[in-house]
């Protein structure tokens, strides 16, 4: 969408500025006025003093003096192990659940735009999970991977995949944490995927199809040459609200494991709000936030030279 | 437009399926159990994998959801005994929720969240769908710079303006006009009230709404709002009166996602609420778990509870939501 | 594009300068009044034991947060109407959870509130309720004599290098908790001693019972604090240390290295349930009144549940007793005991000083053993009659005896970060990840790293 209206912009831009031009500036100006106001006032100053600290020693606890320490903050963070880690964990989680939450929420979205009696009954009931809360959701998954009686062990025993005697701990590692955390977040953001894609999904004209079945497309070639295609601005924006949202993955984790080296938010919490270094959780957070700023300018730049191109 | 084309496919279901199942081709004379592996030339999947498409979809969405549930329902010996479903169905937990040490933060938390959810909800709203509008409607300098900074805010973390952001809570805010020091209205402090998280929450919903809805904006076509000029009417009137009307499913969709957002969140809560007066749901529930370990079958049917308004509202309001969805992405 | 960029920066760098009007360092911490009163001793503050009962203090209101989730109903909330009733200091509480207290404490502090009087303070956080000028120092305060009333476990929990920074709120320790019928089962006559005898008798009942789907013992060793506690009672039992003399980490070798080469040795003998690497305490003692171990270690304060039929199926079969030593160590168990602070912040100092007198009364510290088998802190209570004659379970003199072998975790202001570290080492040896004597090296210089940091 961004870029759509980046397009119309410069195609109706006009360096002669009419009387109208004028009023509709003094209107725009009036209606973001209020946007203005608010996220200035309770948005935008905590955020530039945030910034302020990210180049300060600032740490709460230990009795030091705060002091300007220039760019010290993030070197030691680049520096820092545990910042990698974390960091390559993050990413880790965030492709592969956000890669398969595209997956499923591409074809469930298809199961569900298709015609069939009862349709409305399956739209509605694949909501639930992206409506439970998020602490709950961590909590119930937290559950299910209980050892010994968690519904997990005790499927995989009901189906004899799991001998008697065997009793996995599914939580026993960070690592191994990234796959379980994956799937729980899998179960409850696909719905919203297949939510962005459906909508998507209404727009294809149904004649297309028709088309391609006459040319005698079967299933694989309809997707390939008529519904991916035509669907692509809808995958594109679910995939960069589904990057931003599983990059800043945090609730699940603190009620899986105490361990922070397994997202770059846990990590960027616990600095701030357990060692309280708030100079170098600041820079952490800025540093975080400029990534993903780059991705999405680097996906923008995508897609208006995708727009150019067509 | 397209929501209109859906409802009336939604209508015509009925008969459009039982026609379908004497399609042509049965009539050729194909044995009949091959209709359930040949697609419709509209359609992608042939009934018989959609069905099982669909099966698998509703087991994997529900299952864990059912399990939240019966585990509500089971004592907590048969929880630790590994019994899916209870053998005994008790409602003790929801008892001890609603009547045990603990049942009156329990009922003030379901309180406190309505409130914050239903007014981060309007004050959101009411301000960004100006600002969309804006956005999407009017030509005018640093547009497209100003979208994206607020695109730019809804992915600062949270964690970052926590601090600054309580030591504003804590002194109370200030309405002012910037630069004169007219102080036009002053609050009293506003920790342990719910509307500091109102306020918190404003930060990250209304970048959202306006984002939502400027896209949503985009998809109503300027003709019709052009021809009400011709009408007579100003901007301000074909605002209202052609463009709002025609996005109410896109200004459904937004409301609810700021209000589940609100229903939702966890740190600012843990941040700036103290007592009963303004703890939410998801305090409430991080409250089951103890220094040493978690009560199952208090979180299990806590959780459950804390579910059912969010569910019950995506449940009835369905439609809104896919329609709404069209927001971003496909074209107007 | 790349113009959009630019202006969109520019843009955004001119809101913030024009709406924030000036930049700036980040505030002090602790409030402007920080630092020189701290070293010039606590009686600085104006505080005077001897004066919590003046009558200027009727009708003051305190503020009291601490773990307390049984809401304006519960014992705490009724005990504190009590306290109003004698000195006519109301009390505002703020009942939260543990877990969320550390939070709530500490974003109070940073932003320099008044609002919040009393504070719980755990024993890990003393130092950086001192170091962070968080709490007052109570050192030259509570008179010494009164101090001498209190166990000296309970007080050296409270305490930063000499610095008392709290009133002794309840004793606490970890504990050796065992099931009689399953070691009778298993033909073991008396519990182990030594961590060697626990290692000896896991491996029998773990022959005879474990074909019934029990484990010998199970632990709270997920990578959590929980894990770093039994570590480091652990440590104590193997003769270590955590830091040596100058203040360098020494865990990684002698004790501290042995005791995590048991705990590997007793995962590799597969008499653990696997389970403890995701297991917190709730957990473990889950597990243990299921009948599922036979052997655990666990804080106080269990009974009531064990020998509840709707929540327990091993009525009756649970006994204490002390945790195992090795050598010259009869016993080591880690600390939890807590103490109440007071906010230096506060405006109420002598109202709150007033409170932390009512809470280390023999009043007070019996009424909450009663009513929520919390132990007191109070020498004197132990020989007490009326303590004893609410000891329903019979195990007051059980459990007082391991508060003698209690070992602090150090507490200085690292601590919260130093046990993350440590936490993640000791999960990666249990795991199997990492030798335990790598995983220690690299926790340690980890740690010392972080000292180095803070003293740059």
């Amino acid at each position: 969408m961004a870029a759509q209206m980046a397009t119309r912009t410069n195609q109706k831009h006009r360096f002669t500025i009419t009387r109208r031009q004028w009023r509709d500036w003094g209107l725009a100006a009036l209606f973001l006025l209020p946007t203005v106001y608010v996220l200035a006032k309770i948005f935008v100053v905590p955020i530039y003093e945030s910034a302020v600290w990210s180049f300060y020693h600032y740490n709460l606890l230990d009795g030091t003096p705060t002091r300007f320490i220039g760019l010290r903050n993030y070197q030691e963070i680049l520096a820092s192990s545990d910042f990698w880690v974390a960091f390559d964990r993050t990413v880790y989680f965030t492709v592969v659940s956000v890669a398969a939450e595209l997956v499923f929420g591409f074809f469930s979205a298809l199961l569900l735009h298709q015609m069939f009696p009862g349709r409305t009954f399956f739209r509605a009931i694949i909501i639930i999970p992206w409506a439970l809360l998020t602490l709950v959701n961590g909590l119930l998954w937290d559950w299910i991977y209980q050892p010994g009686f968690g519904a997990l062990s005790v499927i995989l025993h009901g189906l004899h995949i799991l001998g008697p005697h065997q009793d996995p701990v599914w939580l026993g590692s960070s690592a191994g944490i990234m796959n379980f955390v994956a799937v729980a977040d899998i179960w409850k953001m696909t719905p919203f995927m297949t939510l962005i894609l459906l909508a998507g999904l209404q727009s294809i004209p149904g004649e297309l199809y028709e088309s391609a079945m006459m040319d005698g497309a079967g299933f694989w070639k309809k997707l390939r040459y008529v519904t991916i295609p035509q669907l692509m601005p809808s995958i594109l924006v679910a995939l960069v609200l589904r990057l931003m949202g599983a990059f800043r993955v945090y609730d699940i984790l603190t009620v899986f494991t105490g361990d922070p080296t397994t997202s770059v938010s846990y990590l960027t919490f616990n600095y701030a709000f357990r060692y309280f270094y708030l100079g170098k959780a600041s820079a952490m957070a800025w540093f975080s936030t400029l990534f993903i700023l780059a991705l999405i300018v680097v996906y923008i730049w995508a897609l208006k030279r995708n727009a150019d191109a067509q | 437009m397209l929501r209109q084309r859906d409802r009336a496919l939604d209508g015509a279901r009925a008969t459009t399926a039982g026609e379908d199942a004497r399609g042509p081709r049965a009539r050729k004379g194909y044995p009949v159990w091959r209709k359930w592996f040949r697609a419709r030339s509209t359609d992608l999947f042939p009934p018989f994998y959609l069905w099982v498409g669909l099966i698998l979809l509703t087991v994997f969405t529900l299952a864990p959801f059912v399990y939240l549930f019966t585990s509500s329902l089971s004592e907590k010996q048969e929880l630790l005994s590994g019994h899916l479903v209870p053998h005994r169905v008790t409602l003790d937990n929801y008892v001890r929720l609603f009547t045990g040490a603990g049942a009156g933060d329990f009922i003030h938390a379901i309180r406190n969240s309505v409130t914050v959810a239903v007014w981060t909800t309007v004050f959101s709203m009411v301000i960004g769908v100006f600002a969309a509008y804006a956005f999407a409607r009017i030509r005018f300098p640093l547009r497209m710079t100003s979208l994206f900074a607020v695109l730019a805010m809804q992915i600062l973390p949270s964690i970052s303006i926590l601090v600054p952001m309580y030591v504003m809570m804590r002194n109370g805010v200030q309405i002012d006009l910037p630069f004169t020091g007219v102080v036009l209205y002053q609050s009293p402090p506003l920790l342990d009230t719910v509307w500091a998280l109102v306020i918190a929450y404003t930060t990250f919903s209304l970048p959202f709404v306006i984002w939502l809805l400027a896209g949503y904006f985009q998809t109503i076509p300027l003709e019709l709002e052009e021809a009400s000029y011709v009408d007579g009417c100003n901007r301000l009137r074909a605002m209202f009166q052609v463009v709002l009307p025609l996005s109410l499913p896109g200004i459904a969709a937004t409301a609810i996602f700021t209000l589940l957002g609100a229903w939702d969140e966890f740190m600012f809560a843990n941040a700036f609420t103290q007592t009963y007066a303004s703890k939410t749901l998801p305090i409430a529930i991080s409250e089951f778990i103890g220094k040493h370990g978690m009560d199952w079958g208090l979180m299990t049917a806590g959780g459950f509870i804390a579910s059912l308004p969010p569910v019950a509202i995506s449940l009835l309001l369905y439609r809104y939501i896919v329609s709404g969805m069209t927001a971003g992405g496909v074209k107007g | 594009m790349t113009r959009r960029v630019t202006w969109m920066a520019a843009a955004a760098a001119g809101l913030v300068l024009t709406v924030s009007g000036c930049g700036g360092a980040p505030p002090a911490p602790g409030g402007g009044n920080s630092g020189g009163s701290q070293k010039t001793g606590a009686n600085a503050n104006g505080l005077d034991w001897n004066k919590t009962s003046d009558p200027s203090l009727k009708g003051q209101t305190i503020t009291v947060l601490w773990t307390d989730t049984n809401g304006p109903n519960g014992p705490k909330a009724k005990l504190l109407k009590q306290f109003t009733k004698e000195t006519g200091i109301k009390v505002r509480e703020l009942g939260v959870a543990y877990n969320n207290l550390y939070d709530k404490v500490m974003t109070a502090a940073m932003a320099n509130t008044s609002d919040i009087d009393v504070v719980e303070m755990d024993t890990i956080w003393a130092g950086q309720y001192y170091q962070g000028h968080i709490a007052v120092d109570l050192t030259h305060v509570i008179p010494k004599q009164v101090q001498d009333g209190f166990t000296p476990s309970s007080l050296g929990s409270v305490t930063y290098q000499g610095h008392l920074m709290a009133m002794p709120w309840y004793s606490s320790t970890k504990h050796f908790y065992w099931n009689n019928k399953l070691l009778h089962e298993a033909d073991i006559t008396h519990p182990p001693r030594t961590w060697d005898e626990f290692r000896q008798d896991s491996l029998i009942i773990q022959k005879k019972l474990g074909p019934k789907g029990i484990y010998a013992s199970g632990w709270s060793w997920k990578q959590a604090e929980s894990l770093t506690c039994d570590y480091v009672g652990m440590v104590g039992a193997f003769g270590g240390q955590f830091f040596d003399k100058n203040g360098h980490p020494a865990f990684d070798k002698g004790g501290g290295l042995k005791a995590l080469q048991f705990m590997v040795q007793l995962m590799k003998d597969k008499t653990v349930d696997p389970a403890s690497l995701q297991w917190t305490e709730q957990d473990v003692l889950n597990a243990f009144e299921a009948g599922k171990i036979a052997m655990m270690s666990n804080w106080e304060g269990v009974f009531p549940q064990v020998n509840d039929p709707s929540q327990s199926k091993i009525v009756g079969q649970a006994d204490v007793g002390l945790l195992p030593g090795e050598g010259n160590v009869v016993s080591a168990s880690c600390t939890g005991s807590e103490g109440v602070a007071i906010m230096q912040n506060s405006k109420h100092k002598e109202a709150a000083l007033a409170f932390l007198k009512w809470i280390g009364s023999r009043e007070y510290q019996l009424a909450e053993f009663q009513q929520e088998g919390q132990y007191p802190s109070l020498k004197s209570l132990y020989n007490d009659p009326a303590l004893k004659k609410a000891d329903t379970s019979h195990t007051l003199a059980k459990i007082q005896a391991q508060f003698q072998y209690g070992i602090n975790r150090p507490n200085a202001p690292g601590y919260v970060n130093w046990s993350d570290t440590l936490a993640s080492a000791l999960h990666s040896a249990l795991s199997g990840q990492m030798a335990p004597d790598k995983a220690l090296q690299k926790a340690a210089a980890k740690i010392e790293q972080a000292i180095q940091n803070e003293n740059s």
